[in-house]
């Protein structure tokens, strides 16, 4: 009888432990909610300096929340290009300017963030090429599923493939100058784009010079894409693994979910 | 020809191609925020002292708990009779382990296309432990080693006596290699090297069950029978060796079971691995350890820091756990000897290992797991699409309060499966119900200490 007892009191005490449990998870939800009744559209804004090429920020975790605008200053003491997992966002960051980066938190998650050092050296390069009779086309779009292979011929430059430059973008043309949605591509003749809806695209390639400014005409071609894929916002574009230039974590962004 | 692919085996484990990044795939878990860590932790500290004052005047003494044979149910009577469904099980395991070490070594070399670094890191060691909760041993119906050596038919009389002396400390051994490759090697996803080293351990059990016996090699040397041996005491159901199916309240097997010193060790063993897996990748860790958690290279960094650290690990939790017996012994005067009490109380320590490993696994398993889908359809990353699945993409707008919770909550369950376990296991000590109290409060500090520990790893910024 006395065990009966034990027993009934241990699962009238595991049960109590679970709703105190649920019914302070629900409160300090609520408590959290009613504090922040409007914080969509919140702008949470970052100062971040890249100092041999380490975030300054300590710890280097920029955090926000589902809903928030994130507004990024980035400083550099090196030219490289800022990545953000997941959120596909890249940006060229030069020494001595402040190059911003603004996005909608969109997904939550920790995402890594990592800078990839181009090793060209674009601005002596500059001063010797001459891209009076510079030229990109593009050859062929090769679709697999939802994932496209374009290739391009660059003509009328005489420097090796290693210092070659261009921007290519999806579905949107490119612009003459800082362009900071493009994609950069250095050093191929051809770039592989992941996770294409279906429907029909337009990709855009035009060369630049080392300040990101167009050096040739726009070419482009359209292709269409037959298989249907599920869609995650901001999960578009998602470029694979990187070939030349081992990435470096420098820290993480952590999108928060809305409590 | 035999001897130059041996060595050809062995080049290609040494040497190794550049570690991929981080693994595979990035990390988007988030860790608990910090009222949730206040809250498992109260919640733990509260559940023991009520559980603690509800034996205070208990008079019964007994080990025993419910029970129910699930044969008595005739449909998983007949299930559990028929044969030919074990068999499909056994050839499914075979199949799987046979495409693991092919996907590994012939196929592409990036890990999130290759089915072997997903399914044996994330689906086989991060979540068939649910199976064993729910389903008892199920590694002695899959393990494809076994399952192996009895399709081929290999002659069962052992060619030598396997040295008693030994007794599971090879099993101890292999597991301490296994949990270095996991948390201290650079590139443990990388598939060619998965591949190989799977290849090459399955030559060492294959043999080893050949020279000693099978059910000798199996219950001594083979870690992961080992290891998923002792879950099964804290499953819901369990197969008896009089061919009972047992239904019976989760953690109660951990009451009838005793272990030895090195089945002690192999214990304390799970428990500092999983812990130290936590610690690794805290920016805390990095702090203690004096090198830079970002910019660096990755794993390479902390090689010779984490190789000590996992050694080191086992030597805390074991100093810790034997300072709290040594503590227990003294405040109830008894006459047992200390190792005497560390082999009766051990048992109570698993239920909060594994409930740590459910909580530390979950978004790894959750998320990284979703690349299975892709993966049965692609397995080599060749672009088949064989079940039409390989365009699958992975749903990663996860529901983190879910998953916090999840955390929480599962944490603060096994601790106090933990805490009435232990209680138990001093009745069978102490017939003095005020000695059984007393000598609670070791075991109790102990566990508030890795639960708060568990809920602290996972509410740490980490990288």
């Amino acid at each position: 009888m006395n065990s009966q007892n034990n027993k009934i009191i241990i699962i009238g005490i595991v049960i109590l432990l679970a709703s105190i449990v649920s019914y302070s998870l629900i409160n300090s939800n609520q408590e959290q909610q009613s504090e922040n009744p409007e914080t969509i559209g919140v702008v949470k804004e970052f100062d971040l300096s890249i100092v041999e090429r380490k975030l300054t920020l300590d710890p280097p975790i920029i955090s926000a929340e589902i809903g928030d605008t994130v507004l990024l200053r980035i400083q550099s003491d090196e030219e490289l290009m800022f990545h953000i997992h997941e959120y596909n966002h890249e940006v060229m960051v030069m020494p001595g300017k402040v190059q911003e980066l603004s996005f909608p938190a969109t997904i939550s998650g920790r995402f890594e963030i990592e800078i990839h050092m181009e090793e060209h050296e674009m601005s002596d390069m500059d001063m010797e090429i001459d891209f009076s009779n510079a030229k990109i086309s593009i050859n062929s779009v090769e679709v697999m599923d939802n994932m496209v292979t374009v290739n391009v011929e660059i003509e009328g430059i005489m420097i090796d493939k290693s210092g070659i430059h261009w921007h290519l973008k999806l579905d949107e043309s490119l612009q003459e100058k800082d362009d900071h949605a493009a994609i950069m591509v250095f050093g191929k003749d051809n770039y592989m784009l992941h996770g294409i809806s279906k429907g029909e695209h337009t990709v855009y390639v035009a060369l630049v010079n080392s300040e990101h400014e167009l050096v040739s005409d726009i070419s482009s071609q359209t292709f269409i894409i037959e298989t249907e894929m599920e869609m995650n916002p901001g999960m578009n574009m998602e470029e694979k693994e990187e070939e030349d230039g081992e990435p470096i974590l420098v820290g993480f962004l952590e999108v928060m979910p809305k409590l | 020809m035999k001897r130059i692919f041996f060595v050809t085996l062995l080049l290609q484990l040494l040497l190794l191609p550049n570690a991929y990044a981080h693994g595979f795939g990035s990390k988007i878990d988030l860790p608990i925020p910090a009222y949730l860590y206040w809250l498992g932790g109260g919640a733990a500290v509260l559940a023991s002292f009520a559980i603690i004052s509800l034996f205070v005047n208990r008079k019964s003494h007994d080990n025993s708990y419910w029970k129910y044979d699930l044969r008595n149910i005739s449909l998983i009577n007949s299930i559990y009779e028929n044969k030919s469904i074990l068999n499909v099980f056994k050839i499914f395991s075979v199949g799987l382990f046979i495409l693991t070490i092919l996907t590994g070594v012939l196929g592409s070399q990036f890990p999130v296309s290759n089915f072997a670094p997903t399914f044996v890191w994330v689906i086989w060691w991060g979540g068939f432990i649910w199976l064993h909760i729910l389903f008892g041993d199920s590694w002695n119906f899959v393990n494809p080693w076994k399952n192996l050596y009895e399709l081929i038919k290999f002659n069962e009389k052992p060619l030598r006596q396997y040295p008693e002396k030994f007794k599971s400390w090879p099993a101890f051994l292999f597991f301490l290699i296994f949990a270095w490759v996991e948390l201290v090697y650079p590139n443990p996803a990388d598939p060619q090297f998965l591949g190989n080293l799977i290849f090459l351990y399955s030559l060492v059990v294959l043999l080893g069950m050949r020279v000693f016996g099978k059910d000798k090699w199996l219950e001594n040397c083979e870690p992961f029978t080992v290891f998923f041996n002792f879950i099964s005491n804290f499953s819901l159901t369990r197969v008896t060796d009089s061919g009972k199916i047992l239904l019976r309240p989760i953690g109660t097997g951990l009451l009838d079971v005793r272990f030895r010193f090195d089945q002690l060790c192999f214990l304390i063993l799970i428990l500092s691995v999983v812990s130290f897996d936590g610690l690794i990748s805290t920016l805390f860790w990095y702090d203690v350890i004096g090198i830079e958690a970002f910019g660096g290279s990755g794993r390479y960094d902390v090689l010779y820091v984490n190789t000590v650290g996992i050694i080191f690990s086992f030597l805390v939790f074991m100093l810790v756990f034997y300072s709290c017996i040594g503590i227990l012994k003294i405040i109830t005067q008894t006459k047992s000897s200390i190792n005497e009490l560390a082999k009766i109380l051990i048992p109570s320590l698993l239920p909060i290992s594994i409930v740590y490993h459910l909580a530390h696994y979950s978004a790894y398993f959750f998320l990284n797991g979703q690349l299975i889908i892709k993966l049965i359809s692609d397995p080599f990353g060749f672009g088949w699409d064989i079940f039409g699945t390989s365009s699958y993409e992975i749903v990663r707008t996860i529901d983190f309060l879910l998953l916090w919770n999840y955390q929480v909550v599962v944490i603060v369950i096994g601790h106090i499966i933990s805490i009435y376990i232990a209680h138990r296991l001093a009745t069978s000590i102490f017939k003095d119900n005020k000695k059984v109290i007393i000598s609670q409060f070791p075991m109790l500090l102990l566990m508030v200490g890795y639960t708060v520990l568990g809920l602290w790893l996972l509410s740490s910024p980490s990288i």
